[in-house]
């Protein structure tokens, strides 16, 4: 676990001045100083001191990453990476104007989270988890199969259309459950936050493709 | 009010500053340590003058990250995560931390009036004290405004909690038209999914904060701005457009109570509301736009003419700046404010390249004000600063930037600059791992802006500027008008006539705003002699002024009229004496009689007088001969 910062007003003068960095740069970059002020946590209103007997320990806080969060990030990853690959065949396969121009910022949305998952990832594993040997298991809904990949590959026009269109919403689908289930779950908020955004972005697509659907049913 | 008095203070850097940094200088570690490589790129006619780290930073946890800005006198509140941190910026070059107050609580948008700082909450906590951790959405639990109290800079306190439905995204302050005893808090917040009490769509919801009784702070009103009509859905999206975001509440409004006007951005909707009755917000304009994904936040122009509002593509996730997403996309948008509407009449987006490591899109920023010009200043996340001038919305440019480059690998959540602000002629930006950085801008376009003595500023209240100092005060003629400002002291009064002469002004304590900026006029040129400060009693210390000559004989008016306290002046006369008269013509006395009559008088009487003498001669004569005959 990285170092935590003492929670009271005690922050002390040297570990402030350990934590701030000088700029060693250039001559442009300004000089860092610093004070000798600590923290400060102020008291409840009202001016009565809460004590801790009073706060609720019941609650289970959320702050740390939790094996829920390694599950669903880890998981969000692989999920990410079959759209990232769906997506790309959508290049000069579909038909659609608008289906191929939602494929194509699909594919720019999956693949840069997919990276920030990675790297999120990489470093829980390694600075937080030494030796966690990634053995959380999560479902993966609304996988996309080597074989719909496969004949993808093979289709091009409306064929292709309908085939992206199904599987995408159900890909999608899969990903806002997997993000609801995680909101379920305790866990860092970081996490519950990319969660909340990926449902959102997500089951706004999934509308968008229906209406493609809905669309290209009626042509 | 904290540094109210305090615009311009001395600047000193306190010695225990300069002891820490030496300590600092000892203690680095080089984990600590910025990389040489993520040296920022800065544009022309800016300069860095300083860092400072973020003092609650732990490592790349998000739960850590600074937010939003606000200013009030000296001080910069630096909202974060984890609560907010108050900077003593008399020194702009010299911030130092006066304190750190640890309150935890997303995403710290906040506010400043005075002495007290207003902080939104969004995120679930166990309770509304500032040891209380984040619980999930589907316990009970507290988010909502807190407001604590700065007098005590180094020991804030913490003096109320308001708990709001669905907790504050952000929030904006509006004054009372009516009370200055008083000032309302406009909350914005929106729906989150599974949450057990923040669903639907989320009215904006109205503080009331007395300020000499901050602790009685309450929710007076709530009023949805919209109806299932008016509220974007899904459906209201159109082929090719942007995934926009349904409406279930507002991101942000930003107020112009000097033109009673709000911009509130709304997700899937941007509003144009009259704010004359706070607790009466009025629609006056809808817009939507099929390119914008999430209406973010709107700054308007000087005059209220013009709004830019932010899209925020991606939710700074991701890199939404790249070419990829389009030149339209998570991009700025340019609004004339019409009659009949909004009309959008161009769009900028951040040019330089940002790395798909990076996340970029449009975010906070405010206004820069430069007389005549639209000019923004805006964060882009990892995209840095711009500075953009939308003077012809049409074309917009960026006139100048500053940008790091990424970390080398992709930050968890969001990461990069939260906001910026210009305040004073420095630019004040938030980086949410990095800390606080201040720029000055130096390029004289600027000039006006650095001179403006602001007493406080929250940007999403926007100020109405005024460059007073561009234009000569008028002086009053009637006697009656004058006598009350005569209040300048001037030595000396009477000057003689000559090429240039020198007096001494001044002003006793209480004559100024404390420590604003004020100029020394000399009327009949209509000139500034000079550009002086006021001291922190309000007096003005004695200057020596050259006042600009030729001068002739007569009376002329000097002026003193500062920024903040104009259009009051403060005035004196000084005489310029007749040309030294010449001596032969002169009476010593200096009496401007003429001389003439002293010499005709007496000539004529003597003459006269003559005269009777020798025609009584000569009848004498007359007599005696005839009585000899």
């Amino acid at each position: 676990m990285s170092e935590r910062m003492p929670r009271h007003g005690l922050a002390l003068s040297a570990a402030l001045a350990a934590a701030l960095s000088v700029t060693g740069c250039t001559a442009q970059a300004p000089d860092e100083t610093g004070t000798a002020t600590g923290f400060v946590t102020p008291s409840p209103p009202g001016g009565g001191t809460r004590t801790d007997d009073e706060r609720r320990d019941d609650v289970t806080s959320e702050s740390e990453t939790t094996a829920a969060d390694l599950a669903f990030i880890d998981a969000m990853i692989a999920h990410h990476e079959q759209a990232v690959e769906l997506t790309a065949l959508a290049h000069g396969r579909a038909a659609d104007q608008e289906l191929a121009d939602l494929a194509s910022r699909m594919h720019a949305v999956q693949a840069a989270e997919a990276e920030a998952m990675r790297s999120w990832l990489d470093r829980r594993r390694t600075r937080d988890l030494p030796g966690d040997e990634h053995n959380h298991d999560e479902t993966m809904r609304g996988e996309i199969s080597r074989s719909t990949l496969d004949r993808a590959a093979e289709l091009e026009g409306a064929a292709f259309d309908e085939l992206f269109v199904d599987t995408m919403v159900a890909h999608h689908r899969g990903a806002i459950e997997m993000a609801e289930a995680r909101l379920a779950e305790q866990g860092d908020p970081a996490v519950a936050r990319w969660a909340r955004a990926i449902a959102t972005a997500q089951a706004l697509e999934v509308d968008r493709l229906l209406e493609i659907e809905t669309r290209l049913d009626s042509e | 009010m904290p540094g109210r008095g305090a615009v311009q203070r001395a600047r000193s850097v306190a010695l225990g500053a300069v002891i820490v940094a030496v300590g600092a200088a000892l203690m680095a570690s080089p984990a600590t340590a910025q990389p040489a490589d993520r040296e920022p790129s800065i544009g022309p006619g800016l300069e860095w003058v300083a860092h400072r780290d973020n003092p609650f930073r732990q490592g790349d946890d998000p739960n850590f990250i600074n937010a939003d800005l606000a200013f009030t006198g000296d001080y910069l509140v630096q909202g974060n995560f984890a609560g907010f941190s108050l900077w003593d910026i008399a020194d702009p070059a010299a911030p130092t931390l006066a304190s750190a107050v640890s309150c935890p609580g997303g995403q710290g948008d906040v506010s400043a009036v005075g002495d007290l700082v207003f902080v939104s909450i969004d995120e679930p906590m166990s309770d509304d004290s500032c040891e209380a951790a984040r619980v999930p959405e589907t316990v009970e639990h507290w988010e909502g405004i807190r407001i604590f109290d700065i007098s005590d800079p180094s020991e804030p306190r913490y003096v109320a909690a308001v708990r709001t439905r669905c907790g504050s995204h952000t929030h904006t302050v509006v004054p009372d038209p009516a009370s200055s005893a008083r000032v309302f808090v406009y909350v914005s917040s929106y729906s989150r999914g599974a949450s057990i009490d923040c669903t639907g769509r989320n009215p904006l919801q109205i503080v009331e904060v007395p300020l000499d009784a901050p602790e009685d702070a309450a929710v007076v009103g709530a009023l949805d701005l919209f109806d299932d009509a008016t509220a974007f859905r899904p459906e209201d999206r159109v082929a090719g457009g942007a995934e926009t975001r349904s409406t279930t509440g507002c991101h942000d409004i930003t107020a112009y109570p000097a033109k009673a006007l709000a911009v509130a951005a709304c997700r899937g909707d941007g509003l144009l509301l009259s704010i004359a009755d706070p607790l009466a917000p009025v629609v006056l304009h809808r817009v939507r736009d099929p390119a914008v994904a999430f209406w973010h936040s709107g700054i308007f122009d000087n005059d209220a003419t013009r709004i830019v509002f932010q899209d925020e593509l991606g939710d700074g996730f991701i890199n939404t700046c790249s070419p990829a997403f389009g030149a339209d996309r998570g991009a700025d948008a340019v609004w004339l404010i019409e009659p009949g509407g909004l009309a959008k009449v161009g769009t900028f987006k951040l040019p330089r390249a940002q790395s798909d490591l990076e996340k970029c899109v449009a975010h906070s920023g405010g206004l820069v004000p430069v007389p005549g010009r639209f000019i923004v200043a805006q964060a882009w996340l990892e995209g840095g600063v711009s500075v953009i001038d939308f003077t012809d919305p049409a074309a917009p440019v960026e006139l100048t930037w500053f940008d790091r480059p990424g970390y080398g690998y992709s930050m968890d959540y969001t990461a990069g600059i939260w906001a910026v602000y210009a305040y004073d002629g420095y630019l004040y930006a938030s980086d949410m791992y990095e800390g606080l950085e201040v720029l000055r801008l130096t390029d004289p376009l600027f000039a006006d802006a650095a001179r403006y003595d602001s007493t406080g500023l929250n940007p999403q209240t926007q100020p109405e500027y005024a460059w007073v100092w561009r234009e000569a005060p008028v002086v009053p003629t009637a006697n009656a008008e004058r006598a009350p400002l005569e209040t300048l002291s001037v030595e000396p009064a009477e000057l003689e006539p000559a090429a240039t002469a020198t007096v001494t002004v001044s002003l006793p304590p209480g004559s100024l705003t404390p420590g604003e900026t004020a100029d020394v006029w000399w009327m009949p040129t209509q000139a500034v002699l000079a550009t002086l400060t006021a001291g922190e009693d309000g007096s003005l210390a004695a200057a020596d002024v050259t006042v600009p000559g030729p001068l002739e004989p007569g009376r002329y008016d000097l002026v003193v009229r500062g920024d903040v306290s104009a259009p009051r002046i403060a005035l004196a006369s000084v005489e310029v004496a007749a040309p030294a008269p010449t001596p032969e013509l002169a009476p010593a006395d200096g009496d401007d009689a003429p001389w003439w009559p002293f010499v005709v008088v007496p000539a004529v009487v003597l003459l006269i007088a003559a005269g009777v003498v020798v025609a009584l001669r000569r009848r004498a004569v007359l007599r005696r001969r005839r009585t000899a005959t």
